[in-house]
């Protein structure tokens, strides 16, 4: 049966044996799962052998665009990679932005499976069916920039790239996948994964057109779309700084992450906001496929010591370089941001993590003697230099570090563990949320580990009572579920989250796209099934996997914000257990946080029943 | 004297009954802040006032017939 809206094939590639095979797209794949994140979710599932190791040649990476990728009128740039997370030993993703989604669904893919490890240095080259493994001597051990625009030189600038940088290359557990000059699939580990397989880049060229079921219909509700994007902008004025305008609004009400999450608020931040970022250091806007938004900033940073060009800083680098690695001129921030990019490091992370180095340092749990005689100072842009390139090189404290502070802690001891912000084995995100319930309970339910990309609740928590824990958790499974189909359907969802979009444009242009006959309930119902999929996939794989794993470290729970507008608040661990037991209830899940028999089935999870429960 | 206010981005969920466009009464010199605590909207669900495009803040006194616009922070990429 004819897919509109699709490639209908699956390129799977074996970098072992060098071959490739093409595979017809299933049409319940595109029913059911739509696309991008649930075709990650279900390959992974069905196809991740127990007890592999995250690194080694029986991991898989996969890419997916989804439906509304590669259509114009409907920012529909997005693109979602997945893997057995090296950091975290679970089920990992991460999205991206740029132009490679369109590219590849133009080359003829809906999903590019990545499998095996190939022999040598390696990139794939993708121009529509011809598949070709080529060799990345050349390219190996370049930085990101640098070995993007070579191989643009090389191949065309038609074609677009994904890479890594030395940070992927060396497996730094949370080395990041680049694209277009400083876009990243930062989160989870997925760049550890390519440098793991010795793939350096994966380069895209496509010629072909997607089919679409109603075009003209396509072209009206896309042009509304822009239409009402571009008006609510302008009212607006969200997109003159982009995410990073939200940074004064954090340190007002003590959610900005500072000093290692040790504090939430940075004194400076007048220095480190989107009108100082807009007037000291942003040369102009970019943006991804067809957005009319564009959140993207090119900035030009020149100080003492350098000068250099950055796409960025956007909120999430502000918040861990600028906050929580304590800066005060926005410059810094961007330099750092700079050398994370180009190292191929995920900026939240490795700000998380880089923080973490300059907290055991200042407490005497790391030394002189582990930074070649180097004093480490929060705020030092020198010291964060240092242990970024470290990191990237795997290069004495580097090499522990690269780990990700979950690792780096338990091997460190001395209560460092404390400290390492994390849950489940991914660093906390831009968001301190001991003064924000809602927000708190989205961060230990992820299931990616701490990030805020499923659920964002703050504002709900200061609209509805920053104490107060009821109906924290309906809104953060209802935003559970709205957020990352967005990441289904292969499109960013900025325009609903940051300028209100109408919702209801995404199943209109999702039926004129492909005719699937959705209403926005039908596809929270498809995106709840993830929800309850990725959940399952932890368990598989992590027999001992529940409640214990949802909890925040002992900095979180147990310190009160020392400063700033949230001074003195924490939510204790019985207010913890509380929205934990609420939300598990609600979920259908069972007390100790696993998906029920019962409520697999109700989704259409019945294979994940045996897994789970045995029969 | 009146002044609108106009809810942008998300805010219309806190607006009371969810309304877009709030027409209020209010008294010469009493800044943005104080006029959406009077009108049941907690100012630090505000993170922008706009006004003719640009953001004029909370502290604002705004002139009679005046519209402003109300933007709640960023809901995170």
């Amino acid at each position: 049966m004819m897919l509109y809206g699709y490639a209908g094939k699956i390129l799977r590639v074996n970098l072992t044996e060098k071959t490739h095979h093409i595979e017809p797209l299933p049409e319940y794949m595109a029913r059911e799962y739509i696309g991008g994140r649930g075709f990650v979710a279900k390959i992974l599932y069905d196809e991740i052998e127990i007890g592999i190791d995250p690194l080694g040649p029986k991991n898989k990476l996969i890419i997916a665009p989804g439906p509304l990728t590669g259509v114009f009128l409907t920012a529909g740039g997005k693109t979602e990679l997945g893997t057995l997370s090296p950091e975290t030993g679970g089920y990992g993703d991460s999205n991206i932005g740029g132009h490679i989604g369109p590219e590849i669904k133009y080359a003829g893919y809906d999903m590019i499976i990545l499998e095996g490890k190939a022999p040598e240095k390696t990139y794939l080259y993708i121009e529509d069916n011809k598949i070709e493994f080529r060799d990345a001597s050349k390219y190996w051990g370049m930085e990101c920039m640098e070995a993007e625009k070579a191989l643009k030189s090389d191949l065309g600038e038609d074609f677009q790239i994904l890479l890594i940088g030395p940070a992927g290359e060396n497996m730094v557990k949370f080395a990041c996948i680049s694209h277009d000059y400083g876009r990243q699939a930062g989160r989870t580990g997925v760049g550890a994964v390519m440098g793991s397989k010795n793939l350096k880049a994966i380069a895209v060229k496509g010629t072909h057109s997607i089919p679409l079921y109603d075009k003209d219909e396509v072209i009206n509700i896309g042009k509304q779309m822009f239409k009402a994007c571009k008006e609510k902008d302008a009212e607006a004025q969200w997109s003159i700084y982009g995410t990073i305008g939200v940074t004064d609004w954090c340190n007002e009400v003590g959610a900005f992450p500072t000093k290692n999450f040790y504090d939430g608020w940075n004194p400076n931040y007048k220095n480190l906001n989107g009108p100082t970022a807009r007037e000291e250091i942003i040369v102009r806007d970019k943006g991804c496929f067809c957005c009319p938004i564009p959140c993207g900033k090119y900035s030009h940073v020149k100080k003492e010591g350098y000068d250099v060009y950055v796409e960025g800083p956007e909120y999430e680098s502000n918040a861990l370089i600028g906050g929580s690695c304590y800066f005060d001129d926005i410059k810094d921030v961007a330099y750092g941001n700079a050398i994370l990019d180009e190292l191929g490091m995920d900026s939240i992370s490795g700000g998380n993590v880089i923080a973490f180095a300059m907290e055991c340092f200042e407490r005497g749990v790391i030394t002189k003697e582990d930074t070649d005689g180097r004093e480490i100072k929060f705020g030092d842009i020198d010291s964060f230099k240092y242990l970024a390139e470290k990191i990237a090189k795997r290069d004495g404290i580097g090499d522990l570090l690269a780990e990700g502070v979950k690792r780096a802690s338990k091997i460190l001891g001395r209560g460092s563990e404390d400290y390492a912000i994390q849950i489940k084995g991914l660093e906390w995100s831009g968001y301190e949320s001991r003064y924000a319930p809602a927000n708190m309970l989205a961060y230990m339910t992820c299931d990616v580990g701490a990030h805020h990309n499923r659920a964002w609740a703050i504002t709900y928590d200061v609209a509805t009572g920053r104490d107060k824990l009821e109906g924290k958790a309906d809104r953060v499974i209802e935003l559970q579920h709205i957020r990352p189909l967005f990441d289904m359907l292969g499109c960013c969802r900025l325009q609903w989250v940051e300028i209100s979009l109408e919702l209801d444009y995404y199943p209109r242009i999702l039926k004129a796209v492909t005719g699937f006959d959705y209403d926005m309930d039908d596809l929270l119902k498809l995106s709840e099934k993830v929800w309850n999929l990725t959940r399952a996939f932890w368990k598989k794989h992590n027999p001992d996997f529940g409640r214990s794993w949802d909890y925040p470290p002992a900095r979180i729970m147990n310190e009160p914000i020392p400063s700033g507008p949230a001074q003195g608040k924490y939510i204790p661990k019985k207010d913890l257990d509380w929205l934990l037991d609420d939300y598990y209830k609600k979920r259908g899940w069972t007390e100790d946080g696993i998906p029920t028999r019962e409520k697999l089935e109700e989704l259409g999870l019945n294979f994940a029943v045996k897994d789970l429960y045995g029969v | 004297m009146k002044i609108t206010l106009k809810a942008l981005g998300g805010m219309k969920e806190f607006f009371p009954d969810k309304k877009e466009i709030l027409e209020v009464e209010t008294e010469n010199g009493k800044n943005i802040s104080d006029i959406l605590k009077d009108n049941g909207i907690n100012p630090d669900i505000v993170m922008l006032v706009m006004l003719g495009g640009k953001n004029v803040g909370k502290d604002y006194i705004p002139k009679d017939n005046e519209e402003v616009g109300l933007l709640p922070p960023l809901a995170g990429g």
